[in-house]
């Protein structure tokens, strides 16, 4: 029996089942393209050994965005393959069409909406925590109806909660919207990257040089829209929407908690405000003390 | 001409190779087990609440200064100034024979939501400089202020100027409104009364999400990817892991504190404008007369220069000097030029004394 490390057995053959794919995607013969290296992140979480803390977020990223290169390799391949034989004019414009329409939806794939979108949006999603995951589907189902009778309170305040998850969400979609057209500022810039380099007899010789050219149009056409007005209006309405949301739903769980005469934040807050007001005043005292004494002398 | 010169070839060599330095990566990850953040030797001298004043144990013959008081920003741990030997801003001092301290603010949590500016520049902090000014003798110290701890610092200054006996600034800002500043741009339209009022402590991920979001596809995509360039690299693999550690180490911010510090730095340029108030007295930079040492980082996307660089016109002091790095916020700490950095600090000391 092999005493071969079995962590390292796995990986040998996860590159040489990539390899192999690779090989087939490249000559042609692939019924389908690889995909980007499946099965490596699964496998450390299943199977590999414990990783210290301060190394498990760095390989968790390592894996991710190394996966995630590799498809954008994939992409770009199908770049230079459709730029084969095309050299001027109308023909490498066309191609360059071409290449637009294929980074945009790879891109899309890959990031799942877009390469600054999903990160971000899943962010402030990540910030919301409930509130966030739950907005859009609070709506009360009659919101135009007036508020009447004893239950017109809770009503009113259901509402509230509803017109606050919808403003969050139509929040959400402007900005996304936003980042979205970063992305196609940003595949815009690349293409005409790779024709001026066409024009000037610049080629693009490997995946990483092509992918470094992706990131620092990225950021060109991030910088650009980011500094303006309106890019900084639509990421502050996502977090003055999720705001609102949460204000309505930290109202409900006070209501909440009060009806069975539990602690509630509010509470908690004067409490807090009181102690910091008596610990400053202790400290005025102190010092009053303190200098009183100074001047009796020893 | 085709745009590319790749062939298929050239195209499975390259991804091949790439496969390869991933699944190693995993296990040279994997190896290099837990790592260690701040290098030098120091001791516990005072705590309060959260707080811990630290003073470092020298490394060379006292200089006869005295001591060097590192008041850090409360965004990211203070271990940055320290982190490793060959990269520690702290050892550099510490060579050249300073007596020096750090404020290591702690993780504020919901207790500390109602915590103001005024408590950390009039309270802990002058705590902390009574502290050294009481272990050295002196009646004056040597103030360093790092980003926002600069900002602090230069509040406490101009409060309590017979306490220092000269400033240092690193990466500071000062002017919170210049068109580089990305992050202003954004924390002017932020409803920061409403974002308090609901989250009580800003966390730490959130601000990280938004340092990230700067420069989104070079500091959340290409930089994971090109460490597939240094995995071969023990040391260099290991520096990385140490950086991702210090950069994703981000305590809550007091509510309060944050709420202040967006609203009166920078969206209303309380500090420039002479109109911020700590403690029912005004913080008029004027008032500093003690020599001042200005370190700003000329790559710096966080506190660009522009922010730093208007200091010179507020102080009082005619004995202002600067030190323009060349590099980026962290690289002032961590980068191959960083030596220079105490060096600037320990000759600009040296010569006044």
């Amino acid at each position: 029996m092999s005493d071969r490390d079995p962590q390292a057995a796995w990986l040998d053959a996860w590159t040489a089942t990539q390899r192999d794919m690779w090989q087939k995607f490249l000559s042609g013969n692939a019924t389908a393209a690889p995909q980007p290296a499946p099965g490596l992140a699964q496998f450390m979480q299943f199977f590999g050994q414990p990783l210290p803390e301060s190394s498990q977020d760095v390989t968790r990223k390592m894996m991710e965005f190394g996966e995630g290169y590799l498809g954008v390799a994939r992409e770009f391949w199908k770049l230079v393959e459709s730029a084969g034989g095309s050299g001027k004019g109308d023909t490498l414009q066309r191609e360059l069409e071409a290449l637009r329409s294929s980074f945009t939806q790879g891109f899309s794939k890959l990031y799942g909406g877009g390469p600054l979108g999903a990160d971000m949006l899943a962010a402030w999603q990540r910030m919301g925590g409930p509130a966030a995951a739950g907005a859009g589907s609070q709506m009360p189902p009659w919101p135009a109806l007036p508020a009447l009778g004893l239950t017109r309170e809770r009503q009113e305040a259901m509402e509230r909660l509803g017109q606050a998850a919808m403003r969050y969400q139509q929040a959400l979609g402007r900005y996304g919207e936003m980042l979205g057209r970063v992305s196609a500022d940003a595949v815009e810039r690349l293409s005409k990257r790779i024709a001026r380099g066409a024009q000037s007899n610049e080629q693009i010789g490997s995946f990483r040089a092509m992918y470094d050219l992706w990131v620092d149009c990225g950021e060109q056409a991030f910088a650009a829209a980011a500094h303006g007005a309106d890019f900084a209006k639509a990421q502050s309405e996502v977090n003055d929407a999720l705001m609102e949301l949460k204000t309505e739903q930290q109202k409900q769980v006070e209501d909440w908690a009060r009806s069975l005469d539990l602690p509630t934040r509010t509470e908690m807050n004067t409490l807090l405000k009181r102690v910091n007001t008596l610990r400053r005043r202790l400290r005025e005292l102190e010092e009053e003390v303190e200098q009183g004494r100074r001047k009796r002398g020893p | 001409m085709n745009p590319f010169s790749i062939d298929s070839a050239k195209a499975l060599e390259e991804v091949a190779a790439f496969s390869r330095k991933l699944a190693d990566g995993v296990q040279a990850v994997a190896g290099i087990g837990e790592v260690e953040v701040g290098c030098s030797a120091k001791d516990a001298v005072y705590s309060e609440d959260k707080l811990t004043l630290y003073r470092y144990k020298p490394l060379a013959p006292d200089a006869g200064f005295a001591p060097v008081l590192l008041c850090y920003a409360l965004v990211n741990r203070p271990y940055m100034v320290d982190l490793q030997h060959d990269r520690s801003l702290v050892r550099g001092l510490l060579e050249r024979g300073l007596d020096v301290y750090l404020i290591d603010w702690g993780y504020p949590d919901g207790a500390d939501r109602f915590l103001e500016i005024d408590d950390y520049v009039n309270g802990y902090l002058d705590r902390c400089v009574e502290q050294v000014r009481k272990a050295s003798g002196r009646d004056a110290i040597n103030l360093l202020g790092v980003c926002q701890g600069g900002t602090f610092s230069l509040c406490y200054t101009a409060l309590h100027p017979e306490k220092v006996s000269n400033l240092i600034t690193m990466v500071t800002p000062v002017d919170f409104q210049t068109p580089e500043n990305l992050l202003s741009k954004w924390a002017r339209h932020i409803d920061v009364d409403r974002m308090v009022d609901v989250m009580g402590n800003i966390s730490g991920e959130l601000l990280n999400m938004t340092f990230l979001s700067l420069m989104p596809f070079r500091l959340t995509s290409q930089k994971y990817v090109a460490l597939a360039d240094i995995i071969d690299d023990s040391t260099q693999l290991e520096n990385f892991i140490r950086m991702e550690k210090w950069i994703f180490d981000s305590p809550d911010q007091a509510g309060e504190t944050f709420r202040q510090f967006i609203k009166w730095m920078f969206q209303e340029n309380r500090l420039m404008q002479g109109t911020l108030e700590l403690g029912g007295r005004r913080v008029d930079l004027s008032t500093i007369q003690c020599p001042v040492f200005n370190i700003y980082a000329t790559q710096d996307h966080l506190v660009p220069p522009s922010a730093s660089m208007p200091l010179e016109s507020l102080v009082g002091t005619k004995d202002y000097s600067v030190f323009a790095f060349p590099g980026g916020h962290i690289g002032i700490y961590v980068s191959g030029r960083a030596r220079q950095v105490p060096q600037a600090i320990g000759d600009w000391l040296a010569a006044r004394g």
